[in-house]
């Protein structure tokens, strides 16, 4: 979980200073880490399917119906 | 089976949450900024291009946006869009320096640059021109509605949760459902769906336009026959699209607008507290008279343009800016103890006729009807750029022509130049050609209403 957080927030850019950040969340800092992860995974999952629909298919399917 | 049954309007619902987040996004940063600017201890200046960073970020991506729309697809620019502002916002929670806000805030712009574009071409695609003007409406109260609730959003979570970061670590999961929609619901094409009843299909292009023989190619200036392409598309030719006069008229207008509509909203609080020495909450809410002007702006548009004006799209615009300077010299007037149900009126009205203008509304629809709808995004990246160059120059602007006097600062010399920019707009529009009659409206009327509509789009 660590090393996912780590790379995705190397990835965003956001790994070089958090000092303030962690401070103003304080206590919540993991569940922060955790939130992101989430949200990112989720919003990743959603962008692959949406890619990966491949354009005609739907208009295949209507002709054969 | 209500209205929502239609697979055209689930698309519009669908289109519209992603408009309505992607402001409520973009206007979050505004409304939390004085809390934002303690925590990271802006100066003034750091401020200004940070806010600044945003509209370049924008205003640079929106004729890349356009192509991506046209080439790869509406669905798939617009998921492409929330996703990304979906990210760059709870990487916003992060930031420590002025300089990282800068940067994530001109990613951010950019991000969302590729939402108005792909939205548009969506609404222009799945209607019909008969109700073009209405459903395109509905999609820009998205906009309108936002920026009216963002403050009722934002501020409390950062309030009840002690800190403005908290805002855009749970505004970043409003992104998420609205994915969902667009996977779920939005398909590029009507005819494509396999879900759309044959029964809608004739009412989006008409039976005669159905039974005419279709292709598979997309991209209508690629196109060497009417066959080739999709039903509601024609043969448009990148030369019709970017050597066009009502498009270059276009990008000017929308320059002349969005410098005063952002003018305007950026100044209001600041002019209120100044000049009228309201307190700071009443100034405030001189912003929030616009929004409200402008969402009834918005909504008015789109059903006169379709029920009154016969589907021609140009007179709105061509009222909406003269009207606009009107309402502003009417405005520029205004002293310390104005009454503040005139100084209500004046700003809402103010936003509903800035909302009748090119860029307010109307711009999907009359682009389809111009060029084509498959050439949407393409045209309307070049308008919206030149929209967004005209709101960054607003701001120096402004800020030069406030004068200083012994009472305090005086801003009629900006409402001034925002009524110039209003008469502007529309005599741009008046260059335009209106599609619904191939010819501009003037010459419409003033020829006795003699139509010319079968060359409608031949302007270039």
């Amino acid at each position: 979980m660590q090393a996912t957080c780590m790379f995705l927030f190397v990835i965003l850019g956001v790994s070089s200073s958090v000092r303030g950040a962690r401070a103003e969340f304080g206590a919540s800092w993991n569940l922060v880490l955790a939130l992101d992860v989430i949200n990112t995974l989720i919003v990743l999952f959603y962008l692959w399917r949406i890619w990966r629909e491949k354009p005609g298919t739907r208009v295949i399917e209507r002709d054969r119906s | 089976m209500g209205i929502l049954s239609q697979r055209r309007n689930q698309m519009l619902l669908s289109a519209w949450s992603a408009w309505f987040v992607n402001y409520l996004d973009r206007t979050k940063t505004a409304a939390l900024l004085p809390l934002i600017v303690a925590s990271l201890a802006m100066t003034k200046q750091q401020t200004g291009w940070v806010l600044f960073a945003f509209f370049i970020g924008y205003a640079a991506v929106q004729p890349i946006a356009g192509f991506v729309t046209d080439i790869v697809g509406a669905k798939k620019t617009l998921a492409l869009s929330v996703a990304a502002f979906s990210i760059f916002t709870w990487t916003m929670a992060m930031v420590d320096t002025w300089d990282q806000l800068l940067i994530r805030n001109a990613l951010f712009g950019i991000a969302q640059g590729f939402e108005v574009t792909a939205g548009s071409r969506l609404v222009a695609t799945w209607f019909p021109m008969k109700t073009r003007g209405r459903a395109f409406a509905f999609h820009q109260t998205g906009f309108t509605l936002a920026s009216v609730v963002v403050p009722f959003i934002a501020v409390p979570i950062a309030q009840a949760m002690g800190s403005w970061r908290w805002s855009f670590m749970i505004i970043a999961f409003f992104g998420l459902p609205v994915l969902a929609a667009i996977d779920h619901f939005i398909v590029d094409r009507p005819e494509r769906d396999p879900r759309v009843s044959q029964e809608e299909l004739n009412y989006i292009f008409g039976a005669d336009e159905l039974s005419k023989k279709h292709g598979m190619v997309l991209d209508p200036a690629k196109a060497h026959s009417a066959e080739e392409l999709p039903p509601g598309e024609r043969i448009t030719p990148y030369r019709e699209i970017f050597l066009n006069r009502s498009v270059f008229l276009m990008f000017w207008a929308g320059f002349f607008e969005l410098l005063t509509n952002w003018g305007l909203i950026t100044w209001l609080p600041m002019y209120g507290f100044q000049q009228l020495k309201l307190p700071l909450l009443l100034a405030g809410s001189l912003s929030s008279a616009f929004y409200i002007g402008q969402f009834v702006g918005v909504v008015s548009g789109g059903i006169l343009s379709d029920k009154v004006f016969g589907m021609a799209r140009t007179p709105i615009w061509l009222l909406g800016g003269v009207m606009t300077s009107f309402v502003v010299i009417w405005a520029a007037t205004f002293q310390q103890g104005v009454p503040l149900l005139e100084a209500y009126l004046a700003f809402s009205l103010a936003g509903f006729f800035i909302s009748w203008t090119p860029i307010g509304q109307l711009f999907a629809p009359y682009l389809a009807e111009l060029l084509t709808p498959g050439a949407v995004g393409r045209s309307l990246g070049v308008v919206i750029l030149g929209g967004f160059v005209g709101s960054a120059v607003a701001q120096p602007l402004i800020a030069k022509l406030i004068i200083q006097t012994p009472a305090g600062p005086q801003y009629w010399p900006a409402f001034v130049m925002f009524a110039v920019c209003g008469l502007l707009t529309s005599v741009c529009v008046a260059g335009m050609i209106e599609p619904r009659v191939g010819r501009t409206y003037l010459g419409y009327l003033f020829s006795g209403k003699k139509s010319l509509a079968r060359a409608a789009g031949q302007d270039s």
